[in-house]
């Protein structure tokens, strides 16, 4: 199914749970997003920031609640129309970046446009985007020829290959030195701004909270709202 | 320690359970390959205890003897003859059956019941008892009646002059009513050979088969349960036996035989004895002459003796009666003799003609290929032989009173002598030998002694000569009243006299040069005394082999020989060795990944301290632990492995053992090294992955770096780049290599003709076109993994193939193994052949009796009583007959390791050919003999090197080097072959033709085939295409390749299993970014579909290079893909693929089911 990119990107969570048999993970979760705007998540270790991530990112399903994204519920589809709404949709970087090795630079940018239908631009969007990544001289390297921020940057291009309208940056710069780290942040919110997306970042690193336009707090699976411009 | 890794063991158990269960696979592949070689032998040797029984020992003879000579208490006298048996009603027949005289203690070896040998009630005929193999083969039941057809025994060879050869009495018939039908095991087994094919066995009363063949009280073995074996201290040998007698005067003894020449060995040793013991002795050599002629005038068919003439009695006898006269006029002729014109004329004529003949027979020898017709050059060799006798003269002749008056002739004349010879093809052919006549002496004394000559049989009691029936053609028209005068008068008393060194230059052959030694009196004793000295002295001389007998161990014989000519453990072991390499490597794989599962806790050891001798010692003890475990397991998977080829060889791959005979013998000790040999593979495989383990800085491994190869060989890369020195010499390597390699292509034949040096082995071309080939293959598929250039356009496909390169090491061993695998299975598959090697012959055959006369000549098959129209039919074809001396089996059809090979004396009308020119004696070498041998043979059945001689022994028990030259893809692999001149020297007793090669037009094959078997029928001449025999041959060997592509084909599947495993393993490790790809939409079954491709790609490419490389391996060598087993070949190799494909799907499936994207969490 080809997902079109809505005008304005929203993101609506509804009473969220989500549990793993008797451990409860996230209890009635809530909340709105729109495109453009930018989200921290932070909280403990175990609190659920990675898992709220993945429900939002379709990747687990959450055990109760709604999650609308574009006003389309993702979890009502099918498993092939879900993986192509994740694909056109989402945007994932993590904090292993997960590059695949024998590959080049460019060639991982490309790789979720594969998996359907390839856009006839693919190549030059990718080309654009290390260019703006700051890779354009890198584009026929491997990943392990890569620093740390390098290779983040390539999995930041690679995320927005397909001009997702949510981007989700799970500890994006868990693995970087600080100042790789503000290098990699500063680089996320200029494409957040440039490519309009709802961008969600869990982190542990406090300092970049202030950047964002909400911050969320989750503690035992319960969300805080500890700013919100 | 301990209880950590036991621990570890519980934790990791899925790892060490599939370890375990590979190191069981590969000690039962193993251990059940040598518990096949076990079956094998411990078969073999239960056949060799069951044909034998009881049996120890046996003393074996080539004529009859009184077993009493034996001094054994324990002893079953015996006949044991080859012959053939023919139903009368169905004309059913089988040749090469063992007749067997026997009473009820022969089967007291068996400790069973004896069948019932006794003749019928109301039954005409003797009674005779049959195994179910000879009833199978006969298609007879109790009560038939059966033709018996034995060889007639004789005194004097049937190639000698006076030796019976025809047809009609050279063969007994005895005709046997079948009284009962045993069952082919226990004595029904019974066979002195050694060979796993079921015998025709025929047992017939002791008594009855004596009488028949006049041999009363005699037999020709005597066997033994004695386990001490009898020895020539335990033969009492008389002269009786020796089938000498002494004729007893009260003056001299003389001694004779029953053979009527006295072998060689018998007289050389009489005369030392007589030397040494101051015994006088008179030696003699008594032939027949056809003719006596001089003046025109002949006398027919007389006695001649040749003797010492210049001493003793007859030389006083002459001096009393010759006169001067007659000495000088004897003297005048001998001058004359070398003078005359006539005789210059005549020699030098004789001696262009032998010199034209010569240089015509050279050319037939030297040039191989040239068709001559056989007649021809037969024809030429007759004439040669011709000549060369009437150019020898005969020099001083000697005749009665009688014969002179008779010829009319006084001394200095010339006389004519002309005898009949026997040529080695066993034809009379007539000689005459020119004579001067130096003295006349009166028929008395010594020249009227008949004493001197020997008994003709059939002639010396007739009443007349026309009343003569001799073996040799008589022409009685030449008989006149005279002659019958003086046989009346003094019979066989000889008429001419000549010197014993010219008697023996006529008429010595193989069977001896003397008829008769006669012994005076020793000095200072009497006659009677002379002889028992001189019996006492002689019988002590004489060695019984070297009079015809044998002693056998034939247990201990065939339990040595049940060690087999092929080791099955080993010939399995190797079959096998794919399996055993694959579940090798399978292993190192596991154990691999158990280990670098654990990297994290290794480097927390060693963050904690621990040295790396202890971590390693850990991995170790678990290692042996797990192996050890799977090892006692494969124990009980050996013998159900080892039981599964054997139901194999005794089905699929039955021509590699002929006859399914095979059990399983299971023997601990072999299962215990089967066990130590594993685990020290699988050890070794361990301790090399364990030795990787200190190669890797403590924080990779702490940061959970799992692949050690990759992050080994990152560093050895890093080393390599470094150091440019490597990088030049390694270029340097490559470009020699590829010079080498085209030059082996292009100029090995160049190399050969300039320098000399023979490099054109097809082995050699085989490897370097295999080696070339599967480099090229690695080298570009190696460059293509490690290629950084970025495809135009990415699409799926290229994805998935690209991610083989992401452990390009893991990938390229992949490749290399499965590439090496397929190269050979390709390669060995296309050594099979089909279709039999070609040849020159329809047939060959085999007759259980000799024939003595010839196939090729219209005499010879008259008197092998074929009829004229057959006779006619029969001119179309050639036949080569060959001497044979029995022994045993040497081709690839006989499991026992042979112990004395079947030895065959080819005929010289065939040694101008190739290969049996190579065997065509020039200068003959005593004890040594040119021979030839099949290449398989002698690898693979003889173990033995042609570059040496090969050792047997000959007739007398004397040592035979062979000096062997080896032909390929022979008719020959059951035999060695020597030249029939050769043969008749070594084996001087062995008469007649058993063996025969024919050349027939297709168009005739048919026909012929059948007037041969059908006319001889007694002889048991049994005709096998000679495609057919090769076929047979080859059929061993391509059952060899067959069983090897099978268990190749099986390893190579274990080994598409260790494909899977390292398809698992890179899903395993690449568990993140798969995740990834999910999470950007990539769906399971397209990532299943990515990884599955990815996997056959691997798959696919190293069996595409194997197979080229073996393709045109085969191409370079050979030229050719004759007759190339496409079928078999594609089977295999497709189901090899399909496995592979199968198990690639599997491990996907398993490695995907687990759920990916929690490996994305960063909490």
């Amino acid at each position: 199914m080809q997902q079109p990119r809505a005008a304005t990107s929203s993101l609506k969570i509804s009473h969220l749970f989500k549990d793993f048999g008797a451990v409860k993970v996230l209890q009635n979760i809530s909340l709105r997003l729109t495109g453009g705007t930018s989200t921290v998540i932070t909280g403990p270790s175990g609190s659920g920031k990675s898992t709220l991530l993945h429900i939002i990112g379709t990747l687990e399903e959450p055990s109760n609640g709604i999650v609308e994204i574009n006003n389309i519920n993702p979890f009502t589809l099918s498993e092939p129309e879900l993986a192509q709404y994740r694909n056109a949709v989402i945007g994932f970087v993590f904090q292993e970046h997960h590059l695949l090795p024998q590959y080049s630079v460019l060639e991982n940018v490309l790789i979720p446009t594969l998996a359907f239908k390839q856009r006839t631009d693919a190549t030059e969007r990718a080309t654009q985007l290390l260019k703006r990544v700051g890779l354009t001289n890198r584009q026929s390297h491997r990943p392990a020829e890569l620093s740390g921020g390098e290779r983040q940057r390539v999995a930041i291009a690679r995320a927005l290959i397909n001009q997702p309208d949510i981007l989700l940056c799970d500890e994006p710069t868990g693995n970087l030195d600080t100042a790789t780290t503000d290098t990699v942040a500063n680089l996320l919110f200029e494409l957040h701004r440039a490519e309009k997306t709802i961008l969600i970042v869990v982190t542990h690193n406090l300092a970049l909270t202030s950047r964002f336009d909400r911050h969320l707090q989750l503690v035992d699976g319960t969300c805080t709202i500890e700013r919100d411009t | 320690m301990p209880r950590f890794s036991w621990n570890s063991l519980k934790h990791f158990w899925q790892i060490h359970v599939v370890v375990a269960l590979c190191t069981a696979v590969a000690t039962g592949v193993l251990a059940g390959a040598l518990v096949v070689g076990d079956s094998v032998r411990g078969s073999l040797r239960h056949l060799t205890t069951e044909r034998l029984g009881a049996i120890q020992h046996a003393l074996l003879a080539d004529h009859f003897f009184q077993p009493d000579l034996l001094n054994r208490e324990n002893k079953v006298p015996t006949i044991l003859l080859n012959g053939t048996i023919v139903v009368p009603q169905t004309q059913a027949r089988a040749s090469k059956v063992n007749i067997l005289g026997v009473t009820d203690d022969f089967f007291t070896f068996w400790e069973t019941e004896a069948p019932n040998l006794n003749k019928p009630a109301g039954q005409p005929f003797n009674a005779i008892v049959i195994n179910a193999a000879l009833q199978n083969e006969l298609n007879v039941q109790v009560g038939d009646t059966l033709l018996v057809n034995m060889s007639q025994t004789a005194d004097i060879h049937p190639e000698f002059l006076l030796g019976e050869r025809d047809a009609a009495k050279a063969i007994q018939s005895l005709r046997m009513v079948i009284s009962d039908i045993i069952p082919t095991e226990n004595f029904g087994r019974f066979s002195l050979q050694a060979n796993q094919s079921l015998p025709f066995n025929a047992f017939i009363s002791l008594s009855v088969l004596q009488s028949v063949l006049g041999q009363n009280e005699k037999v020709n073995v005597v066997f033994t349960a004695d386990t001490d074996a009898p020895s020539a201290n335990d033969l009492t040998l008389t002269l009786a036996a020796l089938d000498l007698k002494i004729k007893v005067d009260e003056n001299h003894l003389d001694i004779q035989s029953d053979q009527y020449l006295l072998k060689p060995i018998l007289s050389e040793t009489a005369l030392t004895v007589a030397s040494e013991n101051r015994i006088p002795t008179l030696p003699t050599l008594t032939y027949l002459a056809n003719t006596i002629t001089a003046n025109d005038k002949t006398i027919p068919y007389s006695t001649i003796v040749a003797l010492p003439t210049d001493k003793g009695e007859f030389a006083q006898l002459l001096d009393t009666h010759t006169t001067e006269a007659q000495r000088q006029a004897y003297q005048q002729t001998q001058k004359m003799m070398l003078l005359t014109d006539e005789d210059i004329k005549e020699f030098s004529d004789l001696q262009k003609e032998l010199e034209k003949l010569k240089k015509e027979r050279q050319i037939f020898s030297s040039r191989r290929g040239l068709k001559k017709e056989r007649s021809e050059l037969k024809s030429v060799i007759q004439a040669l032989a011709t000549i060369e006798a009437r150019s020898r003269r005969g020099g001083e002749i000697f005749l009665n009173t009688w014969a002179t008056d008779d010829l009319g002739v006084k001394v200095g004349d010339r006389i004519a002598v002309a005898y009949y010879s026997v040529t080695a093809a066993e034809e009379y052919i007539t000689e005459t030998v020119v004579f001067r006549l130096k003295g006349i002496l009166p028929i008395e004394g010594i020249a009227a002694d008949r004493d001197i000559i020997p008994e003709f049989p059939g002639i010396h009691d007739t009443a007349d000569m026309s009343e003569w029936e001799s073996p040799f053609p008589i022409d009685y028209a030449l008989v006149r009243t005279e002659d019958e005068a003086y046989w009346d008068e003094y019979r066989a008393t000889p008429k001419a006299f000549i010197p014993l060194e010219i008697g023996k230059r006529l008429w010595q052959n193989r069977f001896g040069d003397l008829t008769t030694i006669r012994l005076g009196t020793m000095p200072d004793s009497d006659i009677q005394t002379t002889r028992t000295l001189f019996e006492t002295e002689f019988l002590k001389r004489i060695q019984p082999e070297q009079v015809g007998f044998q002693f056998l161990s034939p247990r201990a014989e065939g339990l040595q020989a049940s060690k087999g000519a092929t080791d099955f453990g080993m010939l399995f072991g190797s079959l096998s060795g794919f399996i055993i390499i694959a579940v090798a490597v399978l292993v190192a794989m596991l154990f691999r990944v158990g280990v670098e599962q654990r990297s994290r806790e290794i480097g927390l050891l060693q963050a904690v301290g621990y040295p790396l001798a202890k971590i390693r010692r850990r991995f170790l003890y678990e290692g042996a632990t797990v192996a050890g475990i799977g090892s006692l397991l494969g124990c009980l998977f050996a013998v159900g492995y080892a039981q599964l080829m054997i139901f194999g060889l005794q089905t699929w791959w039955l021509p590699a053992i002929g006859t399914p005979f095979m059990e399983l013998h299971v023997n601990l000790l072999r299962l215990i090294t089967g066990i130590l040999i594993t685990l020290s593979v699988v050890m070794v495989s361990i301790r090399f992955i364990v030795q990787e383990l200190g190669q890797i800085p403590t924080t990779a491994l702490l940061a959970g770096e799992t692949d050690f190869t990759e992050v080994t060989r990152k560093r050895q890369t890093q080393k390599t780049k470094s150091t440019t020195l490597s990088s030049v010499v390694k270029n340097v390597v490559i470009a020699l290599a590829s010079v080498v390699f085209v030059f082996f292509i292009f100029f090995d034949k160049w190399f050969s003709d300039t320098f000399g040096i023979w490099i054109e082995d097809p082995m050699i071309d085989f490897l370097v076109f295999t080696l070339g080939v599967i480099g090229v293959g690695w080298n570009a598929f190696n460059r293509w993994l490690k290629s950084q250039r970025v495809p135009k356009r990415l699409n799926r496909i290229r994805l998935a193939l690209k991610n083989a390169a992401r452990q390009p090491g893991r990938s390229l061993t992949c490749v290399q193994t499965l590439s090496l695998a397929c190269c050979i299975i390709v390669a060995v598959g296309a050594n099979r052949h089909d279709a039999p090697p070609e040849t020159a012959y329809a047939f060959v055959a085999e007759a259980a009796l000799p024939l003595h006369h010839s196939l090729n000549t219209s005499d010879g098959r008259f008197e092998l009583g074929f009829s004229d129209k057959d006779s006619e039919l029969l001119n179309a074809s050639e036949i080569f007959p060959f001497r044979v001396s029995p022994g045993e089996d040497v081709s690839c059809l006989n499991l026992y390791q042979p112990q004395k090979p079947q030895i065959l004396g080819a005929p010289d009308a065939i040694l101008d050919e190739y290969p049996w020119n190579k065997i065509r004696v020039v200068q003959p070498e005593g004890g040594r003999a040119p021979a030839i041998g099949d290449e398989n043979s002698l690898q693979w059945i003889l173990h033995h090197n042609p570059e040496d001689d090969f050792i047997v022994q000959d007739e007398f028990g004397n040592p035979l080097s062979l000096q062997l030259e080896t032909v390929s893809d022979s008719l020959f692999q059951s035999q060695l072959i020597i030249s029939e001149s050769n043969f008749i020297k070594y084996f001087p007793s062995r008469s007649g033709y058993r063996f025969f090669l024919i050349k027939t037009p297709p168009e005739r094959q048919e026909e012929t085939a059948q007037v041969l078997e059908k006319t001889l029928v007694d002889y048991g001449f049994d005709l096998t295409s000679a495609s057919e025999r090769l076929a047979s041959y080859r059929a061993v060997e391509n059952t060899y390749i067959s069983t090897f592509q099978s268990l190749g084909g099986l390893g190579v599947l274990l080994g598409t299993f260790g494909l899977a495993l390292v398809l698992f393993r890179n899903i395993i490790e690449r568990r993140g970014e798969l995740a990834t790809l999910r999470a950007f939409g990539f769906r399971r079954q397209l990532l299943s579909r990515m990884l599955f491709l990815e996997s056959c790609f691997l798959l696919a490419v190293g069996m595409l290079i194997g197979i080229v490389a073996g393709l045109v391996a085969i191409l370079g060598s050979q030229g050719s893909l004759p007759s190339f087993p496409w079928m078999s070949l594609t089977i295999t190799l497709l189901l090899i693929f399909g496995f592979g494909i199968i198990a690639n799907a599997v491990a996907v499936a398993v490695a995907l089911r687990s759920p990916l994207l929690t490996t994305l969490k960063s909490e």
